[in-house]
This record gives structure tokens, C-alpha cells and sequence, in this order.
């Protein structure tokens, strides 16, 4: 009997062959994923980025002629499975999907046929729950083309980038599980950023000219740049629109995800001050009586001076310092109101998260509210209180 | 045809050849007959036993005024000439001038030899040995009784560093080839009547001299009877090393793992006696045993006992982390590289790939291909003449790191994780533990060649169910993770203070289990002095 059972572990151990094997130099490394929506039978266009390790593990440039860094292969299919089957017609390499880090959605595919790639992603063992969701603008194509400056890879960049809001917001960065998870819930409604790609070369080059500067030819041309300032909101797992700069940094603010931000105060006509928003906090309290509801929103936020080109301002004065607060303070409640303005008027969409706050503090009212959210939350008052206070001018004190 | 294999029974471990046991016991007879008082009849069998051995020396003398026939056998080079030349002869010779006493054997021993250790024997069996042991006999015409005197003195190496235990701190001394000398040294340290050294005899022709030796109140005295009745089964022609003696006394012949532990270091011994363990010594052999053992004591060094607390417990904490690299680097890296790349960071599995690029063979291959080389090097460093073994490592060094990378057979990585595992095997202190190790690398790389990380954890399982199934003279081999003791936890997950070893480990110390005064922890005083 034991000898039968070693015979059997035996057989287990070395019969079983090696299915599952592939050396790690005959596997393709995906990075970045775009998908668009193309028109045709086979409507999924995506576009994968997929490192060229030849290339990256060498410490000196590759020859000339020899491919970059990375490589960006294309893959048409009926459906998001089906294009991502159809690589391998095209390359001799299996696609490997976990260390991927975003998902580039082209516009046109997140207005018409997103849950089909939540579904997937989610489906699927190699996809992790953690990549970064994001819209471009345009074709996401065109955005997982497109080359970074000081990183080889721009997938990784692009994950960078994202990791580096969590310093310095300018936008909200998401990640799939929560994406889904938001698109999936009564509210349903998302948001990701958005990314506009813009040719910075000719638009400055085109402003020097026109001051009288004109710049030659020069080797170092700066390649288009991707932007990151704006957002796109979701809703009936559809995008439906997107939010300004402006109206983004608001938006952060209600999303609590504020961790810095520049603040530019006009004192005078043409002397500017600068602050730096250090942390800021929001608290929400909504009143509801009978059906109308009140949201008392009340942000606290540090902030620090940086640059002052305001001659003679005492920053040691405290109604000076005071001033400086109401103006912030002023700037401020306006961005956010804008957010709150577009979030009921022109969308309809609660993405400033009222609903969920409705839903945490007062669940029994929710229960009422939450069949007929989307006819209330346009007439949600909304009561802004914003208290700035500076805490630091920096090392000098005073300008000259 | 498996089926033929699988149903043959085996031989009984009993099995004996009654005919060449026979063989065996037929030389022994013949010696065990006595002495007779006539000088010449003694002098003729004797002559007859050492037939061309050309090295024994026979002097012939007469001593006293009635010049009595008296013969004197040693072995040349056994002996020191001083003693015979300034002890015996002399004394010997000066018997003339005693007038009054009558010559006889009891006068002789008691009055006119210079040495120590001298006694009386009858048999010729007891005369062999005593002769081929380095002792000088003495035979008296008229006297069927004859007088052995100690008069050792072989060439010896000296007492010198231990080779394969080297340490920083501690003592520097370590057992030599010569069994006296090594009792000697551990009787040095452990100056007490309580500690006791039994002599045993073994092997047909080469009649070792065994010793085994305890600490009486402290060792379990069952496990001192067990280990007497197992040296007492063993009837080999020759023990010429301890591992003769491992190797048929251990409680599970057929596994790698050592379940006695091997030593140079008088010290460790001393050390383990006052755990509760036993040391055998074996004449001709450096190496003392000691048992029982458990796996973690193996990957302790007698060092940890010598530096401070906290240094100790660091170092201990780097050899396990590297005991499980020993055992585990080349599968996890097969494994990762070839089944599971989503657990490598991005950057990492890059770097990887780009450098395996263009490298022939599959990683396992590879992996296989570097162990086994690495361990050749590493044989034939130790086998090489010292001067010719530094030049072998450094061309091996070349060959295999830096050419084999540029010529694109071996990728860099690779080369990285096998130079850590062969740093990580001699991190480990016991030579034979990690020879064990060596080998069931080499199991886990190709359990992870073929199912990954679950196959590594399949071997890692039944290594587990193994280990815990080991027993060193009947102590459990994980002890004390496996069965757990709270109190010895003090010296396996850190090396407690001196004077936090307050007990003996559980399980050998158990008879006489408090170390030291429970307050030792050094305070300031509370006066100022």
C-alpha cells in the first residue's frame, strides 16, 4: 500500500507536466491597457504597452535601430476577451496581465460599452483589483502612444503620477475596486481623471513668437505632455461629462482627499501671493425635514504663504494674516460651489458624495430618500463654511 | 515487472550468515590462554604471535644478585624511550644493590618501577594489548604473572585551533587524533567527580578505545544505559572514525539528517555535558559525538554562548534566515521566474527578464546547472592542496560568474542566487546539517521546477511530517518547538542573558533542572561606593 501511494506521489510530482510553465524571458509584460470603441464587427480596439526588457535591463542605450523601452502592440475583437485573445495571433509572446497598472478607457468606449470591461477585469485571475481607471480624452491609443519624459515606461509613470495625488491632488485618482464598487451602488456614480494630451512645444513656442522671441530648431523639443487636471464623471456606469480645473480642486475638497493644493490671491492689480494648502478637512452635516434637505458643509484647512510680491505687507500683522484668510477662504467657497452647481444643474450626478453622507449618518431617512434621489438632489441646499488658518509665512518674514 | 518488485519481501533484519559468522569468532580463541612460569615457553609463544612484526622490541635482562631471566616487550615508536631508558632499565638494573630484600614480583612493582600506572596480569590476551597500546611488559622467569607499565608516548599532533569550528571569541583549543589528551581537555573544564568517563573497547582487529562520558546528577541515566547497550550490539573489525560509531548507533539510519552532532571544541562539549547530553569520544578521531541533538541546536555555534546577548541574537536570527535561503533560494526563484511573475514588483521581474534575455536554457536548467557546478568547486577546494584551492576558487569564480554571463549561457541573476546559497549553506555551523540541506536544494528545485510554489510547499510538508517524525536517542528532533516548551524558547528565539538561563533544556535536564540562583540579574548597588 505505502509503495502504491509513493509510486502515485511519484506520478503526481513528474506526470503532471508543466502546463503552467512559461520562462520568464517568453512572456510579455503589459504595463498599460487602452481600450477604445471603434466601429466595424469587431468594435474593441486595445492597445497594450508591453515592456521590452532587452532594452530596460541594459545599462547603455540600445543601438540604433533597435526598438525602445517599451513596445505598443494593438488587438482588435468583438468583444474585451476576445481582442485580448486575438494578441497572440499577432505576437509570439504570452500576454502577461498582473502587473498592469491603468486602464486608459477612450472616451467614446466609456460612453457607450463600459461594463463590459468591469466585468472582465473583474472576472479575470490576472487583472489586480488596484490599477488606476482613467479617460482619455480623446482615443486611449493615443495615450498609451505617448512617450514620458524622464521615465521609460509611461504606464509606470502614469502609476506614479497617480501615487503622487495622494501628496499633491489635483485630481482623484481611483482605482478599480472602488470605481466598480461606486458604479455598482444605489448612487451610481464614479469618477476618474481625466487625461487631455497636449502639445506644449507649440503652444509656447507660438506665445514667444508672438512676444517677439521667436526659438529655433532646437534638438530638445518638449514631446507632448499628457495633462491631468480634469475629471470625468460616471454615471449609469456611462460617462456623462467632465468637471473643469477649477471645479476639480473643489471637488477634492468635498471628497476629502485634499493633501496640498496652490491657492493665487490677487491682492492689488498685478501683485499676486501664493499659498500652499497643507491638509484640509471636511465635515458634512445634512438637515433633513420633510422632504428638503440642507447640507451644512463646514471645511477646515491649513495653509501656508509661499511666494509674496506684494510690497510692504506685515505677514507679523494679524489683521493682515486675517485678510489673507478671508480672500483664501473667499477662493475657495467659490470653486467648491461651482462643483456643487454642476453636479445638480447641468449633470444631475451626485459625485460630491451628498448621498453617501445622507446614507452614513441619517440611514433611516436615506430609506425614504433613496428611490427618488436623483428628482432631490437637484434642490439639496447646500451651506459653505470654509475656516483657512495660515500657520506659516516661510522663512523670511516680510517682503522687501 | 513493478508489480515484481513491489511484492518481493525483504531479508529480515536479522538475517545472518551463520558461516562467515563462524569466520569471525575463529581468531579470538586462540588467545585466551595463561601465562606459564617458565620464561623461554613464554618467550617461544610470544615470539610465534608477533611474527614479522619486526617493530616489536624484545630485551632480554637479568636482575638481582641470583641473576634472574627477566624479558621486557614493547613496540617501538609507542613508547618514550625516556621512560624505558630512566624509569624501567635503571631501576631495574639498580635491583643488584638491594641486598636485603628477596627479588620477586611484588617487590618490583611496589618498590622499583618509577611509574605511575602499573599492574599485574596473567592472560597473553591482556600482554598483546598492553604491548600494541604503547605499554612496556615485563615478564619474570619463575612467575606466571607479568607487570604492564605505562609508558605512552607516541607521536602527536598538538593541541591546535579547531578547523571546522572556528570562532571570533572563546576558546581556542581543540580536540586532537589522541583520546587521552581529549578527555583531558574536557576534564579541564568540568573539574568535578561527577563527571564520568566509561571506557569501552570496540572493533575486532583495530580495538578502539571508546569513551563515553556524563555529568552523574544531571544526565538522564536511561539514556547513558540505551547508549551502552547500543555500543555494546556493535562487532565491526574496525572503528578508525566517530562516524563509524554515528553511523550504527542512531536511532534512524536512513535520512540525511545528522542525529548526533560532531565537535572539535573541548568547550562545546563541557557545555553540552551540563545540558544533560552525553560525549563520546573515540580514540584516533577529532570529532567527539554528542546526543541527543535537536535541529535547532545544530544551527546554534558555541560563539552565541561567548558574545554578548544581544549580538548573539542577531546572528542567530541571520543563520536561520539563511538556513531556509540554503534550503529555498534557487526553488523560489524558479518559481517565481517561471510560474508565478505577478508576485515579483514590476521593476524587479524587468530587470529579470531583460537580463535572461537570450539565455539558452530554462531557468531550472540553469539553476541545475550552476548548483551542481558550485558544489563541484566547492569539493574540489577542499580535496585540492591548499596552495593549488585558492587558485581553483578564483578561476571558478571567472569561469562561472563572469565568463558564462557574457557568453549569455547564465544570466546574471541566476549567478547572484546561487553565490547567496552557497554563502547560506556555510552559514550554517554543522558541517553535516548543512550537507543535508545541500541536498534537499536540489529535491525543492525540482519539486519547483515542475508545480511551483505549490510543489516547494508540498516538499516543505513532507520535510515538516519528517523532521517531526525524527528522534534523536529518543528525543523529539524539533524539540523544543515540536513538542513545545515555553522555558527553552530562551535559547531558540534569542539567546537569553546569562543570567536568564536559569534552567537546564526540558527534556535532558530534567533531573536537575535549576542552573543558577533565580536573582543573578546584575543591579546597581544601592549604596554609593
Amino acid at each position: 500500500m505505502r509503495k502504491w501511494l509513493g509510486l502515485l506521489m511519484f506520478m503526481l510530482a513528474f506526470v503532471s507536466g508543466c502546463w503552467g510553465r512559461t520562462e520568464v524571458d517568453q512572456i510579455g509584460i503589459v504595463v498599460g491597457l487602452g481600450v477604445d470603441y471603434i466601429t466595424g464587427d469587431q468594435p474593441i480596439l486595445l492597445t497594450a504597452q508591453v515592456v521590452n526588457p532587452g532594452a530596460m535591463g541594459k545599462t547603455q542605450k540600445p543601438p540604433t535601430g533597435s526598438t525602445g523601452p517599451f513596445i505598443v502592440i494593438t488587438s482588435q475583437g468583438r468583444t474585451l476577451f476576445d481582442a485580448i485573445r486575438n494578441f497572440s495571433r499577432q505576437y509570439p509572446r504570452r500576454l502577461v496581465f498582473s502587473h498592469n497598472k491603468v486602464v486608459v478607457m477612450g472616451k467614446r468606449f466609456a460612453e457607450r460599452d463600459l461594463p463590459e470591461v468591469l466585468d472582465f477585469i473583474e472576472r479575470d485571475r490576472e487583472f489586480r483589483e488596484n490599477i488606476w481607471m482613467l479617460v482619455a480624452e480623446k482615443s486611449a491609443k493615443e495615450v498609451m502612444q505617448l512617450e514620458l519624459a524622464l521615465e521609460s515606461l509611461p504606464a509606470i509613470g502614469l502609476n506614479i503620477i497617480m501615487k503622487e495625488q495622494l501628496k499633491n491632488a489635483f485630481s482623484i485618482p481611483i482605482e478599480f475596486y472602488q470605481f466598480s464598487n461606486q458604479l455598482k451602488d444605489e448612487i451610481g456614480v464614479s469618477v476618474t481623471p481625466l487625461i487631455k494630451i497636449e502639445n506644449f512645444e507649440e503652444i509656447f513656442n507660438e506665445q514667444l513668437k508672438k512676444l517677439g522671441d521667436p526659438i529655433k530648431e532646437s534638438q530638445y523639443s518638449i514631446p507632448e505632455e499628457m495633462n491631468i487636471d480634469r475629471t470625468a464623471i460616471f454615471k449609469d456606469r456611462k460617462l456623462i461629462g467632465s468637471i473643469g480645473k477649477n471645479e476639480t480642486r473643489g471637488l477634492l475638497w468635498l471628497k476629502n482627499k485634499l493633501k496640498g493644493g496652490t491657492v493665487i490671491i490677487s491682492e492689488e492689480k498685478e501683485n499676486e501671493l501664493s499659498a500652499f494648502l497643507e491638509e484640509g478637512k471636511v465635515t458634512f452635516t445634512p438637515i433633513v425635514k420633510d422632504m428638503q434637505i440642507t447640507m451644512k458643509i463646514e471645511c477646515k484647512g491649513e495653509a501656508r504663504i509661499n511666494e509674496v510680491d506684494v510690497p510692504h505687507l506685515n505677514l507679523l500683522d494679524k489683521q493682515v494674516v486675517q485678510h489673507l484668510e478671508e480672500q483664501i477662504e473667499k477662493i475657495l467657497t467659490s470653486r467648491v460651489k461651482s462643483v456643487i452647481e454642476i453636479a445638480q444643474k447641468d449633470l444631475n450626478a451626485d459625485f460630491i458624495g451628498f448621498g453617501q453622507e445622507i446614507k452614513n449618518q441619517k440611514p433611516k431617512e436615506w430609506k425614504k430618500l433613496k428611490g427618488d434621489w436623483e428628482e432631490i438632489f437637484p434642490d439639496v441646499q447646500s451651506e459653505i463654511n470654509f475656516d483657512i488658518k495660515i500657520k506659516a509665512v516661510g522663512l523670511t518674514t516680510n517682503p522687501e | 515487472m513493478i508489480k515484481h518488485f513491489l511484492k518481493r519481501k525483504r531479508k529480515p533484519a536479522n538475517f545472518i550468515n551463520k558461516q562467515l559468522e563462524a569466520k569471525l569468532n575463529a581468531d579470538d580463541s586462540k588467545t585466551e590462554e595463561e601465562l606459564s612460569s617458565n620464561l623461554t615457553e613464554n618467550f617461544a609463544a610470544i615470539k610465534q604471535t608477533f611474527l614479522n612484526c619486526d617493530d616489536i622490541i624484545f630485551r632480554e635482562l637479568t636482575i638481582g644478585k641470583e641473576n634472574i631471566a627477566c624479558l621486557l616487550i614493547y613496540t617501538q615508536g609507542l613508547v618514550d624511550d625516556k621512560i624505558i631508558n630512566k624509569s624501567i632499565m635503571k631501576s631495574l638494573m639498580e635491583i643488584c644493590e638491594m641486598e636485603t630484600k628477596q627479588v620477586n614480583i611484588d617487590v618490583i612493582q611496589k618498590t622499583c618501577i618509577q611509574i605511575g600506572d602499573i599492574k599485574k596480569f596473567t592472560a597473553f590476551k591482556d600482554m598483546y594489548e598492553a604491548i600494541l597500546g604503547g605499554e612496556t611488559v615485563l615478564l619474570i622467569d619463575g612467575v606466571n604473572k607479568g607487570l604492564k607499565m605505562d609508558s605512552q608516548g607516541w607521536p602527536k599532533r598538538s593541541v591546535a585551533e579547531p578547523v571546522t569550528e572556528a570562532v571570533v571569541k572563546g576558546p581556542r583549543d581543540g580536540f586532537t587524533e589522541s583520546i587521552v589528551e581529549n578527555t583531558a581537555l574536557v576534564r579541564r573544564r568540568i573539574k568535578t567527580a561527577k563527571f564520568k568517563i566509561e571506557n569501552f573497547t570496540i572493533g575486532r582487529v583495530t580495538k578502539t578505545s571508546v569513551m563515553v562520558s556524563y555529568i552523574e546528577g544531571i544526565v538522564e541515566i536511561k539514556l547513558v544505559d540505551e547508549l551502552k547497550s547500543r555500543l555494546n550490539r556493535i562487532d565491526v573489525d574496525s572503528i578508525l572514525e566517530s562516524t563509524y560509531i554515528e553511523e550504527l548507533i542512531e536511532d534512524t539510519p536512513d535520512t540525511l539528517f545528522p542525529q548526533l552532532e560532531n565537535t572539535e571544541r573541548p568547550d562545546k562539549v563541557a557545555a553540552s555535558l551540563l545540558e544533560g547530553r552525553i560525549a563520546v569520544f573515540v580514540d584516533g578521531s577529532p570529532f567527539v559525538l554528542l546526543l541527543p541533538v535537536s535541529l535547532i541546536q545544530q544551527l546554534h555555534s558555541s560563539e552565541d554562548y561567548y558574545q554578548r546577548f544581544p549580538f548573539a541574537t542577531a546572528v542567530r536570527w541571520i543563520r536561520y534566515l539563511f538556513a531556509v535561503f540554503a534550503l529555498l533560494l534557487p526553488a523560489t526563484y524558479v518559481a517565481l521566474t517561471t510560474f508565478h511573475y505577478e508576485l515579483i514588483p514590476t521593476s524587479l521581474l524587468i530587470s529579470i527578464a531583460g537580463a535572461r534575455e537570450g539565455v539558452p536554457f530554462p531557468s531550472f536548467v540553469e539553476a541545475l546547472m550552476m548548483e551542481v557546478t558550485f558544489e563541484a568547486l566547492r569539493e574540489a577546494g577542499v580535496r585540492l592542496p591548499r596552495p593549488v584551492g585558492q587558485a581553483v576558487s578564483i578561476v571558478g569564480a571567472l569561469v562561472i560568474g563572469q565568463s558564462a554571463v557574457e557568453a549569455g549561457i547564465v544570466s546574471p541573476a541566476m549567478v547572484i542566487v546561487v553565490a547567496l546559497t552557497g554563502i547560506s549553506s556555510f552559514a550554517i555551523p554543522s558541517f553535516s546539517l548543512s550537507f543535508a540541506i545541500r541536498i534537499l536544494r536540489f529535491g525543492m528545485l525540482i519539486l519547483s521546477a515542475v508545480l511551483g510554489f505549490y510543489g516547494v510547499l508540498l516538499g516543505l510538508l513532507a520535510l515538516l511530517i519528517h523532521l517531526a517524525s525524527l528522534r534523536s536517542f529518543g528525543v523529539p528532533y524539533l524539540t523544543p518547538l515540536a513538542p513545545f516548551n515555553w522555558q527553552d524558547i530562551k535559547d531558540v528565539l534569542y539567546r537569553s542573558p546569562w543570567w536568564g538561563m536559569k534552567t537546564r533544556p526540558n527534556l535532558l535536564g530534567m533531573n536537575n533542572n535549576q542552573r543558577q540562583k533565580f536573582n543573578l540579574k546584575p543591579r546597581l548597588p544601592k549604596t554609593k561606593f
